[in-house]
């Protein structure tokens, strides 16, 4: 074994510091090559003479390049992404309060994709090579070759106008509910409000599944596959001509080998669901960071995009880290 | 000469994959060059007849085959004009940055070292940043417009060119031809031309038939949040961001786009499989190289 865990831990911890690093500099020398002057485009339609002077001190715009980019840095550290005067607030208030609303929508999504995906695609391993395997196997490349566009307008049409539920946004504004953790599926029933509970269930079911189809459909595949690469396996053999049940064997050999490949490419996965939940929000009038880099651009709010790219490119490499370390966790093979 | 390469198309279309995409790709094409030469309407011709349902008549000759959207414009026309555009990016995206990621491959892969280190970690880099949200921030500075969207894409792309040539180069760079080839005192150009670039070739532009179902997803995306086309471009992304403020009164506006799009990726990513089948020596084996 060449590498300990502690060095591989070390190693693509320090990868993914770097790659940070080369987001943050890629976003700096975005904003500098502005056409005109960075200021204007940061004030936006709020560019007074007065606040040019301003905002060329505050991010000294007057000084050299390196020296920007080390104000800009420590900006950052302090966890401040500048402010929006356009919107009226800091960028990274307004981040925040839209992240809770997003992770709440892509974990609801990934719970659904993850379900869907491992329990279909079992059954068409077990029944592979017959007329439901086909059709299932079928179902998944139409899935997943879904434009999410095409996908989320037609969900938009059958939830809200075909069934005549309500769709768009979190929740009722007549329901007014305290917040807890943020999610507001976990905070209308701590507040014991089961009427809003159900009216939130009703809303995040859509857009959750516009996220949810694609995904399901890759995973569908996988576990298909991985399950039947596992069940072709001598140990499995063996404990067949044991004459071990069919349901100890399918859930004690076959599925817990299969899924340590679906989990990882899951985890992967769950990095590119946070970008096509921007069209997503959009459709669906959904409050959270996606709806927020759209009402950016249509504002041309520069600040708040550059913000907003910058934080979910780290959450984009933290979460690659994770599934990297996580995956080498679970199968040692990897690790020489 | 010509009667290989003839034969060498008849096998391609010979699999079933490449023969469905080209047959859906080709009747669209022809579609929407009828539409374009004889359709009564145009792509940006506004009208009274608001929100017709598809097919209905109005005073003209021509049904609203797919209706009419929130202007009155004509549906069908406007869709079939934005396959053209929307196609025609594609091709703009991959043509931009494969060449350049060609070249970077090449260049990175042929000399190595510390040329090769710094442009991929750069590389590295762009990739390990989100697509889509890099091509959103770029294509914020550059300003909305469908130029700047399709340079923004092109960037974002480039290291999947660069990446996969460079890999193919260091392969190819050690075998016996390109060795002897150096031997014989050929330049370093001629050797890259003459020798390298043909043996990368064919998986270069099944992996660039791949991108092109991306490319069309991410301007389609960009114009549905307002950094690409702007009215009254005909364009898939920007009709269905119209369309989704109307949804309750008009559906077709927002689907037939999406539909359309969905056939044209849908057609590009068989043909994309069906080649990547076709150069897989070992799938070729077990299929004949007919699937």
């Amino acid at each position: 074994m060449a590498k300990s865990i502690v060095q591989y831990v070390f190693y693509r911890t320090l990868q993914s510091l770097l790659s940070i690093l080369g987001a943050i500099i890629i976003v700096f020398i975005l904003s500098r090559v502005l056409p005109g002057n960075p200021a204007v485009a940061i004030l936006g339609p709020k560019a007074t003479p007065e606040n040019i002077e301003r905002v060329t001190r505050e991010w000294g715009l007057d000084k050299s390049y390196p020296e920007q980019f080390i104000l800009y840095i420590s900006r950052l550290l302090r966890g401040d992404l500048g402010d929006s005067y356009i919107m009226g607030y800091g960028v990274s208030k307004l981040i925040a309060e839209r992240i809770p609303a997003s992770f709440e929508l892509i974990i609801f999504a990934f719970i659904i994709s993850l379900a869907l995906g491992i329990t279909l695609g079992a059954l068409a391993a077990r029944r592979h090579d017959t007329k439901l395997d086909l059709t299932l196997t079928s179902l998944s490349v139409l899935g997943f070759s879904f434009p999410t566009l095409l996908l989320g307008v037609l969900l938009l049409i059958f939830f809200g106008v075909n069934l005549g539920l309500p769709v768009g946004g979190r929740l009722d504004p007549r329901y007014s509910v305290k917040t807890y953790t943020g999610f507001i599926l976990i905070d209308t029933l701590l507040s014991g409000n089961i009427n809003a509970f159900i009216d939130a269930l009703i809303r995040i079911i859509p857009p959750a599944l516009t996220l949810a189809i694609p995904l399901g459909g890759l995973l569908l595949r996988l576990s298909r596959n991985s399950i039947l690469e596992v069940m072709m396996q001598d140990f499995v053999k063996t404990a067949k001509m044991k004459k071990l049940p069919e349901k100890v064997v399918m859930y004690k050999h076959v599925i817990r080998n299969a899924l340590i490949p679906i989990i990882t490419i899951a985890g992967l996965y769950f990095a590119v669901l946070v970008t096509g939940d921007i069209i997503v929000e959009t459709i669906f009038a959904w409050p959270g960071l996606g709806r927020l880099v759209w009402e950016a651009v249509m504002l041309r709010d520069y600040m708040v995009i550059q913000g907003s790219v910058l934080v979910v490119s780290i959450i984009y490499i933290t979460v690659n880290a994770i599934v990297d370390i996580l995956y080498m966790y679970i199968d040692p093979r990897i690790r020489e | 000469m010509s009667s290989v390469k003839s034969r060498f198309f008849r096998e391609l279309l010979g699999i079933k994959r490449i023969r469905y995409g080209v047959i859906i790709l080709i009747s669209l094409a022809i579609l929407s060059f009828f539409v374009i030469v004889f359709s009564p309407f145009e792509h940006d011709q506004i009208s009274y007849n608001v929100h017709l349902p598809p097919l209905s008549r109005s005073n003209t000759t021509w049904p609203y085959i797919l209706g009419t959207d929130n202007l009155g414009r004509d549906v069908f026309t406007r869709t079939f004009y934005a396959f053209i555009l929307d196609v025609s990016c594609g091709l703009a995206i991959i043509t931009l940055s494969g060449l350049i990621g060609l070249v970077i491959g090449l260049v990175s892969g042929y000399l190595g070292g510390l040329v090769d280190s710094v442009l991929m970690r750069i590389m590295d880099i762009v990739i390990s940043i989100p697509g889509f949200m890099l091509a959103i921030a770029i294509a914020a500075v550059l300003g909305s417009s469908i130029i700047n969207a399709v340079i923004a894409v092109a960037v974002v792309t480039i290291p999947v060119y660069a990446r996969l040539v460079r890999g193919m180069v260091l392969s190819v760079k050690e075998s016996l031809f390109v060795l002897a080839a150096r031997e014989a005192g050929l330049s370093g150009l001629r050797i890259i031309t003459k020798h390298i670039l043909p043996h990368i070739t064919p998986i270069f532009i099944t992996q660039a038939t791949m991108e092109l179902s991306n490319a069309i997803i991410y301007i389609a995306a960009l114009s549905f949040i307002g950094l690409g086309a702007q009215e009254p471009t005909p364009e898939w992304g920007l009709m269905i961001s119209t369309a989704r403020r109307y949804i309750r009164e008009a559906w077709w506006p927002a689907v037939f786009p999406g539909l359309l799009m969905f056939l044209t990726i849908l057609s590009f990513n068989l043909i994309g499989d069906g080649l990547r089948d076709y150069l897989d020596p070992k799938k070729r084996l077990s299929t004949g190289g007919v699937g």
